[in-house]
């Protein structure tokens, strides 16, 4: 396996990203603002 | 009909010369057994075969046969992404930690199938827990990396892997699969196949395995539109066990109704989806693709989708809501048996995502909603690309996006409709996918169509109208 490889699969390496884009999708997300009357989506009914 | 003639045949082909006994179910079970024997491991397509049920269903398929009864299903063989329940063979989910389940029963979806006069020939492989923690490599599954049929040393996309395999290289003529956001369309892609995503609801997720409570649908994957419309009749409709089923059920529009619903339909598109981001490869097969479907369907408009971070969104909902189902398979001893280092990373920090980030994430969904709704008041359904690329190298780490079709647009693009697979996967939409043509690299390319909640009549009767005026569904792969 290549060094390079080796590295991008090293589990602490990838644990760090991890715990990263998670921070970076919650960080996206408080960005987008939402009415504050705005409930969860319920399922569609049918007709 | 010998089992070369079989293959590649559709499940409305295969029907009829059920019906003039050219074949019988049993011969059909038999000669589907043997292409998956053989061919499946090809492909890594196959999970388990299930030899004594198909059998079994194709005996009890003939005499049904012989009084003249049955219905469009009567005898044909099938496969069954691994995710759902069979009773008589494993359900592994794909992932080492449950290489030896036994579930007693079968899904409703199966148990549905069953009762049309299906048979199960097969599960079918699928990247291991749908990929939920966000995999870095196609060999994330139990059976190895999905090959697709077009070039074995490409991708055939995941989640539903071997589902779509299976169906591409004409081993079954249609499968089921599931998407919590983009696992039927991806592979449908990639691997030149029709795949149908139901409305959130509309197919019950009794005895499939859950990643997403909230974004997980089930749907069916073939070589054509109609086919895809059968079995959607079949396993469509409300179900006790699913409380999150609509009741809604599912028919196809009557000829008369297609021709006509196609005529007036409005299609929303943006160019942007064919000149931004297509790779150079797919790229003069997704604009010829384009213009094929305009001159079927030509009420063109501009629409485009509203700007959302639809990738943290939808990493955020299924993130949360995956590792909370897998929380003690995360927190567990069996937990390092799963294949993919970046997938078990993914799984163990969304343990950490929070609550207040989980249900922003689904207030933006609503919001999502709304802004769908404003489209389909303008046009009938958005037409985009299936996928902007064709498939990567079995080789070729998927990163960045985490998973396939999950993340927005490069900044330096115009966003278009490019993120149409999790935002309409977000909103709970139904979409249809289906073949365009080849790109310059020899693999399968495809569009989509999405519409609003329940319109599968509708997208089922566009894309049967491109397939008949078009022949890149019928194209085969050489072995």
């Amino acid at each position: 396996m290549a060094e390079e490889e080796r590295n991008i699969d090293d589990p602490a390496r990838l644990a760090d990203e991890a715990r990263e884009n998670v921070q970076k999708a919650a960080t996206e997300l408080r960005a987008q603002r939402v009415p504050i009357e705005t409930e969860p989506p319920t399922v569609f009914e049918a007709d | 009909m010998s089992a070369s003639e079989v293959r590649f045949c559709t499940a409305a082909e295969l029907a009829a010369a059920l019906r003039k006994r050219r074949i019988s179910a049993v011969e059909l079970a038999r000669a589907s057994l043997d292409l998956l024997a053989k061919l499946g491991p090809k492909y890594n397509a196959v999970a388990a075969l299930t030899p004594e049920r198909a059998l079994d269903e194709a005996k009890r398929a003939d005499g049904v046969l012989a009084r003249k009864d049955g219905g469009a299903l009567t005898g044909i063989t099938y496969g069954a992404k691994d995710l759902l329940a069979a009773r008589g063979a494993p359900t592994t989910w794909g992932a080492p930690p449950y290489r030896d389940q036994m579930i007693g029963e079968d899904a409703t979806a199966i148990a549905k199938l069953k009762r049309a006069g299906a048979v199960i020939a097969a599960k079918l492989a699928m990247v291991e827990l749908a990929g939920g923690g966000g995999y870095r490599y196609p060999s994330a599954s139990l059976q190895g990396p999905g090959r697709n049929p077009w070039n074995v040393e490409r991708w055939s996309g995941g989640s539903s892997s071997g589902s779509a395999s299976a169906v591409g290289a004409g081993l079954v003529p249609f499968a089921i699969g599931s998407e919590t956001s983009g696992s039927i369309g991806t592979p449908s892609a990639y691997c030149g196949i029709t795949g149908l995503r139901p409305t959130y609801g509309l197919v019950s997720r009794k005895g499939a395995m859950a990643l997403s409570w909230t974004l997980d649908k089930l749907g069916p994957m073939a070589r054509t539109a109609d086919d895809c419309a059968t079995v959607l009749a079949a396993i469509a409709g409300g179900d006790a066990a699913d409380p999150t089923t609509s009741g809604k059920r599912f028919e196809p529009l009557a000829p008369r109704a297609a021709v006509s619903a196609v005529k007036r339909a409005r299609v929303g598109f943006a160019e942007e989806d064919i000149v931004d981001h297509p790779s150079p490869e797919a790229r003069q097969a997704l604009e010829k693709g384009i213009a094929e479907f305009k001159k079927v369907v030509p009420r063109f408009a501009r629409a485009t989708l509203p700007v959302m971070p639809f990738g943290p969104m939808v990493q955020t909902v299924y993130g949360a809501e995956g590792a909370e189902i897998f929380a003690e398979l995360i927190e567990g001893p069996r937990f390092e048996q799963l294949v993919d280092a970046r997938q078990k990373a993914g799984l163990r920090a969304a343990l950490e995502i929070k609550a207040r980030d989980y249900l922003h994430a689904m207030r933006l969904r609503s919001s999502l909603q709304g802004a769908f709704g404003a489209i389909f008041e303008d046009v009938d359904v958005i037409l985009s690309v299936g996928r902007a690329i064709t498939a990567t190298p079995i080789t070729q780490p998927l990163d960045s996006p985490p998973t396939t079709a999950s993340a927005g647009p490069p900044p330096d693009k115009r966003p278009g409709n490019i993120g149409l697979i999790p935002a309409g996967n977000l909103a709970g939409l139904p979409a249809i996918f289906f073949p365009c043509g080849f790109g310059t690299d020899g693999l399968p390319v495809g569009l989509q169509v999405v519409g609003p909640p329940f319109s599968e009549p509708l997208l089922v009767a566009l894309a049967s109208a491109y397939q008949r005026e078009t022949d890149h569904h019928l194209k085969r792969p050489r072995d």
